[in-house]
């Protein structure tokens, strides 16, 4: 890809460039370095993938004009947008009072109680991200579980699962799938059509599963189910107001999302449009003073740090594949395959899933991105690869369950169940979460194999 | 200005054993009228608090007591009978296993003000330990910093 002379490139540093490195393996490098150390985790990710970008930059590879272009604003603005609109709607306090709901709906029935949760999470982490959802909703499952007096890992389990299987079904529900369909500019729609189901297949399938071992065992006395029912779980919403409000601007963006693709509206403006939206029906009726809290409250929860990793790694990214790097592996694989695109969209999926269960799926996902789209030529066009984005998605997102730092919604319920006394370790979660994380992977190669390739 | 003269003294300080019963332990915050005690080894050996604030931690869903969990259990009316039977749980267990370890501990030559900063954030006294033992020496309440006040102010004016 890279002639010398390439607009993006500046040229390797003098020191480098005395010493006959070529820019493809000062990238490949800062590549290798940069992932190294993210597995490691010794050094925080966000710090390490920024430190990488600055390096890409730093040592000729990119131009701070080159590596802004590798940024792609359009997943940075869905994230942002969703965690404004989510961050406020969950001040409404209903979330919470789903999940009460949900137990009284099941008559605080512990088996039935399981599957509901679950059921609930997975819907949510669909429509929402991941991460917020299990901030909300496992703290009050802890807190049902407490009252009823059941175990509280069944619950743990069962709904980080949940949340990955029900995140893979949608554009929005995982952040593989906001890269996978920013890049490729793939519709709403056309995720739900191609991944929803299998994922829906995974969720029963790993739902029928946590019953079998844990559900159809839980027992509550009638007495604490009472003791259930009893809430008032009109209680939890502490206002309807900003409830109607979040409401409108959720189905917004999701309407947003379904016919704006058609219109040539991407979803980061639609989410954006409808978070601003937000914060004005917020503001409204408040003084400048009091409407300026609410904004700045609004955008603290914002996950920055998250954010930040996106744009280094998509730097570090573009480093490597304005060197070329990425066009070479893509054509590795390609001579691997035989252009075969059942064996690709296999060895695709597979490697995701292993690779999303040991490190965190999203700089997978930002590598392997530009490497398929290189592919496009030899396949036969970008029409061609459309089933690779749909085994890449399925691999990156089911690959989450397959260990405790597979995804951040995990990292997210492990730290909170440890701060209420409820351990999960890494390996006990992994003993289970692996071959399980394989039965659904082997699920979506099924699907794959005669519905997608 | 040291801590010595502002603090309860040791000899005054009312304490607990790690391996009383949280039942001993609450009948003695009664009778005595204090609403915390240090939990002390029997060398003398600060190890923790035992306060109103240790017990309801117990008593209260934990997933409502941590950052980022419930935040209000208003839905919760009329279920006094879980709190009950959880205190019934809790009589039985030992100081050890309820008490607090995260109320900071300052040292007899912390500075005035810095152990007026520390207890302005804290909801129990502190405990003044020696450096290299963890030896509780005394305890430094508000009221010990409210006399400190006043003595100091009624000092100044007679002056």
């Amino acid at each position: 890809m890279l002639a010398e002379g390439h607009g993006a490139a500046p040229g390797l540093i003098p020191f480098l460039a005395d010493l006959g490195a070529k820019p493809i393996w000062v990238a490949s490098v800062i590549l290798a370095a940069t992932y190294a150390v993210i597995v490691s985790e010794k050094i925080n990710r966000v710090v390490i993938s920024l430190l990488g970008a600055g390096m890409m930059v730093g040592l000729g590879i990119l131009t701070q004009d080159a590596a802004i272009r590798g940024v792609d604003f359009n997943t940075l603005a869905l994230l942002v947008g969703m965690m404004v609109i989510v961050g406020i709607a969950k001040d409404s306090g209903m979330f919470q009072y789903i999940a009460i709901r949900t137990a009284q709906l099941v008559k605080g029935d512990p088996r039935m109680l399981m599957m509901a949760l679950s059921l609930v999470t997975a819907v949510l982490s669909a429509l929402l991200d991941n991460v917020t959802t299990v901030m909300l909703v496992v703290p009050v499952s802890i807190l049902l579980c407490e009252r009823l007096k059941l175990p509280v890992y069944p619950f743990l389990f069962s709904q980080i699962f949940a949340s990955n299987t029900g995140g893979a079904a949608t554009l929005i529900g995982d952040p593989p799938n906001i890269m996978i369909g920013s890049a490729v500019g793939l519709s709403f729609v056309q995720f739900v059509e191609n991944v929803a189901l299998p994922s829906a297949i995974c969720f029963i399938v790993t739902t029928l599963f946590f019953d079998l071992i844990w559900g159809r065992k839980l027992e509550a006395s009638q007495e604490d189910r009472d003791g259930v029912m009893k809430f008032n779980a009109r209680e939890m919403i502490t206002d309807t107001v900003l409830l109607r409000k979040s409401l409108f601007c959720i189905g917004l963006a999701l309407f947003g999302f379904v016919v704006g693709h058609g219109h040539g509206y991407e979803p980061g403006s639609v989410a954006l449009f409808c978070a601003a939206f937000l914060m004005f029906l917020d503001g409204l009726g408040h003084t400048p003073e009091k409407q300026g809290e609410k904004v700045h409250h609004a955008f603290t929860l914002v996950e920055w740090n998250t954010i930040f990793f996106f744009i280094g790694l998509f730097i570090v990214v573009y480093g490597v594949e304005e060197t070329g790097l990425l066009s070479l592996m893509a054509e590795k694989l390609l001579a691997l395959t035989a252009g075969d695109v059942k064996a690709m969209g296999l060895v695709i999926m597979w490697s995701s899933a292993i690779l999303s269960a040991i490190v965190d799926n999203i700089p997978f996902v930002a590598t392997m991105i530009p490497m398929i789209k290189a592919m496009g030529p030899a396949m036969g066009g970008d029409e061609a690869l459309l089933p690779l984005w749909w085994c890449l998605s399925l691999g990156a997102c089911l690959g989450g369950n397959g260990s405790i730092v597979g995804a951040s919604a995990n990292l997210i319920v492990a730290g909170f169940a440890e701060r209420a006394g409820h351990r999960i370790s890494f390996l006990g979660f992994m003993k289970l979460a692996f071959p399980l994380m394989i039965v659904t992977v082997m699920i979506a190669s099924v699907w794959a194999w005669f519905f997608l390739l | 200005m040291s801590l010595k003269s502002i603090m309860i003294q040791k000899e005054d300080v009312i304490s607990v054993t790690p391996d009383m019963t949280v039942k001993d332990a609450l009948a003695k915050l009664v009778t005595s009228g204090v609403r915390s005690m240090p939990v002390i080894d029997s060398g003398g050996k600060y190890l923790g608090l035992f306060n109103f604030r240790a017990l309801v931690g117990k008593l209260l869903p934990a997933s409502a007591c941590v950052e980022g969990g419930v935040a209000s259990l208003s839905f919760m009316a009329e279920d006094i009978a879980f709190i009950i039977d959880k205190f019934e749980q809790a009589k039985a267990m030992t100081v050890a296993e309820i008490m607090r370890t995260d109320v900071p501990a300052i040292h007899m030559d912390t500075v005035f003000e810095e152990a007026l900063l520390q207890i302005y954030s804290s909801d129990a006294p502190l405990p003044v330990l020696e450096p290299e033992t963890g030896t509780l020496v005394g305890l430094f309440s508000k009221q010990c910093a409210i006399a400190h006040f006043m003595a100091r102010a009624s000092a100044g004016k007679g002056e």
